[in-house]
């Protein structure tokens, strides 16, 4: 097992690669993790809005009142709009001019002046939101009733709400939703950190020098692979392990669950998937820039296209039909069929499709490797 | 003098096909994967029909409200009537968001929480409220109450004028923080300049310092050829990412001139880093690596807030951060009507520029080897 052991002490030598990578990973996982909002029981979108009431009459204090109460107010000085319309911080900036309830009395249509991007749903909803509880007022306000009695009925009225029956276990669903972002992210910080440090020891052991040397080793040459190969499976092991540890710090006994446990058997059997890609680029590519460009580019583009960072259902059409010929669009795909809590037959179905699918591409990558490496040998004897 | 330094220097650089790539082909890729990742993004925001299901078990005139709702001239709702296993098979398949259950009491199913459930809700809403409100209207004022029923209520008045913003595209802020990695990443050429005038950091360094010549007649025309060679590089950029219809708004000119001024930038904060310290060449290359791709994180390309939280919360660090004040520059350019803000960064931009060259220049003065 001489160089299995020798796998380990060039290991030494990637040590803050294979730090980096992770602590980089580990750093993006949670704060997307982080951003996933909670989604314990059904909640109607509350989206953040700005409101800027310039009347001091009652009906325009009713209304502010109201959707305080439908929406979160934030604290913000006109100047301040624009920019945090154009971030989505705000949903929209409602404006109400001097005299407007005054004008409302008097059974004039006053305006409200909502500031918002074109046709955001949420701005949308505010509007609805404006003219129900002024489309409302309105009708009080032709009868003798007193301002503040009026702001008291449609408070009344208001509290009026249809039932909602919501069909899901509620926790399972959020805190499985945010295991869903985490494994997302494992299947970009997987790849990235396996092809950082095995292509790194890949490169010393193709290099063309040792492999002269090793050539004239009294070792065959298919056990020399196969101890290399072990000791990649160890290192791809190790990482898998760390993401695994990570995620249970976060999530704690709901990894588990029946769900995060296949999230986490998927994981494994993709990690044996991503060790082939960086063994087929540790082998073939020799110069130790391009691996690292390699390093970089290869997981990114593979993440962004297969849908690790940007949900699957956001990418187009043609995006997914390329996705498909790679493994990660298989990954994430599993995984957030895995978010939906309760695993029928269709799931269990489509879990065993998904590991035929991911050790089909890492025998097609290691028979290429493998034919070509022969090729290559025959090539220079 | 200064064109034959111009001249091989400008040949070796572009042989120096790594720095080429993390420079340009790096920011291309990453524009390329980001108009795959973002292409539908927007229209996930914007306001689609929703659908949902109605299972009646009782005839109800909310139907008939649900059936025909606009909004902007768009119906809001489209509707199914199914069977409860139907409607339930449906949801399940996610082809309706919610669907309604008439009884006695009207009853909303859905099996998430999302825009589309909160706007069937508040529809709803809307209907037992307005009957709420009839009916106390008929407890307090019957007289009032009959003659407004009369009259014919209408509760579809518009209180609201919309005040629209420009078009705002979130996501094209990553893109223009991309641009800025791009520029910032220019500094592998200024760092290579530094790593080859500088005795203690290569042989080609060693023979530049024992020349007989004045460093500044080595070190100017290999800066004029780094900022030639990264200002091609950005306008390169800008072009390709306009071929991927990224939308920069209608100033172009000043677009391609933030770019390259950024580019500028890029190349001194690169030498900077270069003369900082007397690691090896690779190590240096690691922490320009790094110090880009944090200070492109912080302007917003991994996600867009963290531009608007810093900006917002630590507004210093908004401002000393070069990348920030290249994607602001294009974000002012594309979102604003004037053009204060655009000028601002630029001249903050020229500001750091003009520091950070007195701190090289401090470093660079009179630097002796003893041992060369």
């Amino acid at each position: 097992m001489i160089v299995f052991k020798n796998y380990f002490k060039l290991l030494r030598n990637a040590y803050l690669t294979i730090f980096i990578f992770l602590a980089i990973t580990i750093f993006m996982t949670v704060i997307f993790t982080m951003q996933t909002p909670p989604q314990e029981e059904f909640q109607t979108m509350t989206p953040i809005i700005t409101v800027i009431n310039n009347d001091d009459g009652e009906i325009a204090a009713g209304l502010v009142d109201f959707l305080s109460e439908k929406a979160q107010l934030k604290d913000l000085a006109e100047d301040e709009i624009k920019d945090e319309l154009f971030f989505a911080e705000i949903a929209a900036a409602v404006v109400i001019k001097e005299g407007f309830s005054e004008q409302l009395k008097k059974g004039k249509e006053p305006k409200i002046q909502i500031i918002q991007s074109p046709e955001r749903v949420s701005a949308i909803n505010i509007g609805l939101l404006v003219n129900k509880y002024l489309n409302l007022a309105s009708l009080y306000l032709q009868t003798d009733l007193e301002a503040a009695e009026i702001v008291a009925l449609l408070e009344e009225d208001l509290a009026e709400e249809v039932a909602i029956d919501f069909q899901k276990d509620e926790e399972e669903i959020t805190a499985l939703d945010k295991t869903t972002v985490y494994f997302n992210f494992v299947g970009y910080g997987l790849l990235a950190a396996i092809i950082g440090s095995v292509a790194f020891i890949m490169r010393s052991y193709y290099d063309i020098n040792i492999r002269m040397r090793s050539a004239c080793a009294p070792i065959s040459r298919a056990r020399y692979n196969q101890q290399i190969i072990m000791g990649n499976i160890v290192l791809a092991t190790f990482l898998w392990f760390i993401f695994i540890l990570v995620a249970y710090l976060f999530f704690g006994n709901l990894l588990f669950s029946l769900n995060a446990s296949l999230m986490i058997i998927q994981a494994f059997v993709y990690a044996q998937v991503a060790l082939a890609i960086a063994y087929a680029i540790g082998i073939f590519v020799k110069s130790s820039e391009v691996q690292n460009g390699l390093a970089t580019v290869v997981p990114l583009a593979l993440a962004f296209l297969g849908g690790a960072f940007v949900p699957q259902f956001i990418l187009g059409e043609n995006v997914l039909r390329v996705a498909q010929f790679t493994p990660l669009y298989w990954y994430v795909r599993l995984n957030d069929m895995l978010s939906e809590s309760g695993i029928n037959s269709n799931i269990w179905q489509e879990f065993y499709l998904t590991i035929m699918i991911l050790l089909l591409f890492m025998v097609i990558i290691y028979g290429i490797v493998f034919f070509l490496q022969r090729k290559y040998l025959q090539f220079i004897n | 003098m200064f064109y034959h330094v111009f001249k091989y220097r400008f040949k070796r650089l572009l042989r120096e096909k790594t720095l080429l790539f993390w420079a340009l082909l790096f920011p291309c890729i990453l524009a390329t994967l980001f108009n795959f990742a973002f292409s539908n993004f927007d229209e996930m925001m914007v306001f689609r029909t929703i659908r949902i299901g109605i299972v009646e078990n009782k005839e109800h005139e909310i139907k008939y409200l649900l059936e025909d709702l606009e909004v902007e001239e768009r119906e809001i709702f489209s509707v199914q009537y199914l069977s409860e296993e139907e409607a339930e098979e449906e949801l399940l398949a996610g082809s309706i968001s919610s669907y309604l259950v008439i009884d006695e009491k009207l009853k909303l199913v859905t099996d998430r929480s999302g825009y589309d459930q909160t706007i069937t809700k508040h529809v709803l809403d809307n209907f037992l409220q307005a009957s709420a409100t009839i009916n106390n209207l008929m407890q307090r004022d019957p007289q009032k109450a009959n003659e407004i029923l009369l009259e014919g209520i209408n509760l579809d008045k518009e209180f609201v004028e919309r005040d629209l913003q420009g078009d705002n595209n979130i996501m094209l802020v990553s893109f223009y923080s991309l641009i800025a990695l791009g520029a910032i990443y220019g500094g592998f050429f200024g760092m290579k300049t530094i790593n080859e005038t500088e005795g203690n950091l290569s042989a080609y360094g060693i023979k530049h310092v024992i020349v007989p010549f004045h460093k500044i007649k080595i070190i100017f025309p290999s800066i004029t050829v780094d900022v030639f060679v990264q200002s091609m590089a950005m306008i390169l950029l800008v072009s390709y990412m306009l071929l991927l219809g990224i939308d920069f708004g209608d100033y172009l000119f000043f677009v391609y001139l933030v770019a390259v001024f950024g580019g500028v930038v890029g190349i001194v904060i690169g030498a900077l880093i270069g003369l900082s310290s007397r690691l090896d060449a690779v190590k240096k290359d690691n922490i320009l690596s790094a110090v880009g791709f944090m200070m492109a994180f912080l302007s917003g390309m991994v996600i867009v807030n963290v531009k608007h939280w810093v900006q917002s919360g630590a507004p210093w660090l908004a401002q000393i951060n070069p990348a920030n004040l290249i994607t602001d520059s294009l974000y002012a350019l594309y979102y604003y009507e004037t053009m204060d803000r655009y000028y601002y960064n630029l001249i903050t931009m020229g500001l750091i520029t003009i520091v950070l060259l007195i701190v090289i220049s401090v470093f660079v003065r009179r630097r002796q080897y003893d041992s060369v």
